[in-house]
């Protein structure tokens, strides 16, 4: 089995598949302990689903460029979802499971009326469930998700206070005078740029695993903000890389695979921390 | 109030850069499915025989005229440059003499390895190839030739990547070939050649056995 790795590894698109999918859960486990803080955990699914439906909306109008509208679309529909507060006609919850299920049907309608493949089935699974869209990744891809996930977490060092005070108490953040519609922009953009990169590791439909497994694992360990935003980065790293591993030895398929192995560390958080005395509790 | 500016500036910065970066992407990502089988276009198993290579090649020979000299066989060598920057699969031969031995990888890296083929066929021409999958075949009313590939599928079964074959031993149609669908083992020769304006990839020298009996 050892041999069959080393084997694997030896070809340069899993040398490929393995970098950027470590550099994706590293960073949605950042963002996702703030993410399940504020209460969003379902954010990365509505947001994958958005970005689905932009997508399809791009293919029929024949957009050369389809990034052009899909960013924008996943950004604007993140700072929705992050801006909407108590007062809010349609509460947060309610607004991402409308945004989520609109997205998604009007995606696949579109699709289905004006496909413009010859493999409809195949173009939805795999932009649904991922498929096998990360090993089949190009030299520049890589590099522009090393660029962009360095991006994401020197931002994420750089206002890590801020992004601590405007997760745990926006009001007090208001009080002493930070722009908070601001910083919400700077995680609504993060969080965007990180689903759309999300989309070729997991697809759209598992997502939301990357984002809040490895947070709600870390927090049956540990309290402090600090220590929980680390241990689901560290736990995000090594079940992304055990799932691929093992859908490669199994071939299964990559995407549930790790979405299965986050689960998996899941349980053993919640029962290690059980056993250490419900800490989180 | 300094603090603030320089602060402002790095969000705006970062912001910027993340969209200017994925935008970059997108344009990667559109060259890749104008000019091959992109992931978010993936063929059925009946559009193998008939796309093999062609929007690839017809980018390729574009932008750089690619000279294949099946004459110097058993070489096949092109003249067509490698590109720089490309980190080229290696593979070594096993006892069989076979380079690259589809039949004893996963199929998410099978698929990937055969989409490779499609994308930088230049890697790959020459080698032997030995792959296990479903069997398909088309006929080309116009040309009146009938072509043969071997078809595999991903993990999840929803996307197929296949190789076209011509056999050592031509033999009839149907009598001497499996039922379509039939699991199948080919062994040959990787290859490209030019038909009209495209491109298509190829298995030259090939043996086929019928692995499924059902």
């Amino acid at each position: 089995m050892l041999d069959k790795l080393w084997m694997y590894l030896q070809l340069p698109m899993v040398q490929r598949a393995l970098i950027v999918s470590v550099l994706i859960a590293f960073c949605s486990a950042l963002l996702g302990v703030t993410l399940v803080l504020k209460r969003y955990s379902y954010i990365g699914d509505g947001l994958s689903h958005v970005a689905f439906g932009a997508m399809s909306v791009a293919a029929v109008v024949g957009l050369t460029n389809e990034m052009l509208l899909i960013l924008p679309v996943t950004i604007i529909c993140a700072i929705l979802l992050l801006r909407t507060g108590q007062n809010a006609k349609i509460k947060g919850d309610a607004l991402i499971a409308m945004i989520s299920v609109g997205a998604l049907a009007l995606g696949y309608l579109l699709m289905n009326l004006f496909s413009t493949s010859s493999n409809l089935s195949g173009d939805v699974c795999t932009t649904l469930f991922g498929s096998t869209s990360i090993l089949t990744l190009s030299n520049e891809e890589v590099w522009l998700c090393v660029i962009l996930s360095i991006l994401v977490f020197i931002g994420f060092l750089f206002f890590y206070n801020k992004i601590f005070c405007v997760t745990f108490d926006e009001q007090f953040s208001r009080a002493i005078g930070m722009k908070v519609e601001l910083y919400h922009f700077l995680i609504a953009v993060m969080i965007a740029v990180i689903i759309v990169l999300a989309m070729n590791l997991v697809g759209s439909l598992l997502i939301s695993a990357l984002v809040i497994f490895p947070a709600l694992s870390s927090m049956r360990l540990f309290k402090s903000f600090r220590s929980v935003t680390i241990f689901a980065s560290v736990l995000s790293l090594i079940c992304t890389l055990a799932g691929i591993v093992l859908s490669l030895l199994y071939s299964t398929p990559v995407g549930s695979t790790i979405v299965t192995v986050d689960a998996a560390g899941f349980l053993i958080c919640f029962f290690a921390g059980k056993i250490r005395g419900d800490v989180s509790t | 109030m300094k603090n603030k500016l320089f602060r402002n500036l790095i969000i705006t910065f970062l912001s910027i850069s993340m969209m200017l970066s994925l935008e970059s992407c997108g344009k990667k990502k559109e060259n890749a499915v104008n000019g091959g089988h992109a992931v978010s276009s993936t063929t059925g198993v009946n559009d193998l025989l008939q796309s093999g290579l062609n929007e690839q090649t017809s980018e390729e020979t574009t932008s750089e005229e690619v000279v294949i000299d099946f004459t110097s066989s058993p070489a096949y060598t092109s003249s067509a440059p490698l590109p720089s920057e490309e980190v080229i699969p290696t593979f070594t031969m096993n006892e069989e003499g076979v380079e690259v031995d589809l039949t004893v990888m996963s199929s998410g890296t099978v698929y990937s390895i055969v989409y490779d083929m499609m994308m930088h066929p230049d890697n790959y021409v020459g080698k032997v190839v030995k792959m296990r999958g479903i069997f398909d075949t088309a006929y080309d009313e116009a040309s009146g030739i009938r072509y043969y590939a071997c078809v595999i599928q991903d993990a999840t079964q929803c996307c197929a990547q296949g190789i076209e074959f011509e056999l050592e031993k031509p033999g009839t149609y149907p009598d001497d070939f499996p039922e379509v669908g039939q699991e199948c083992t080919v062994v040959g020769v990787f290859d490209t050649y030019m038909e009209g304006e495209y491109r298509y990839a190829t298995l030259r020298h090939s043996n086929m056995t019928v692995t499924d009996k059902t």
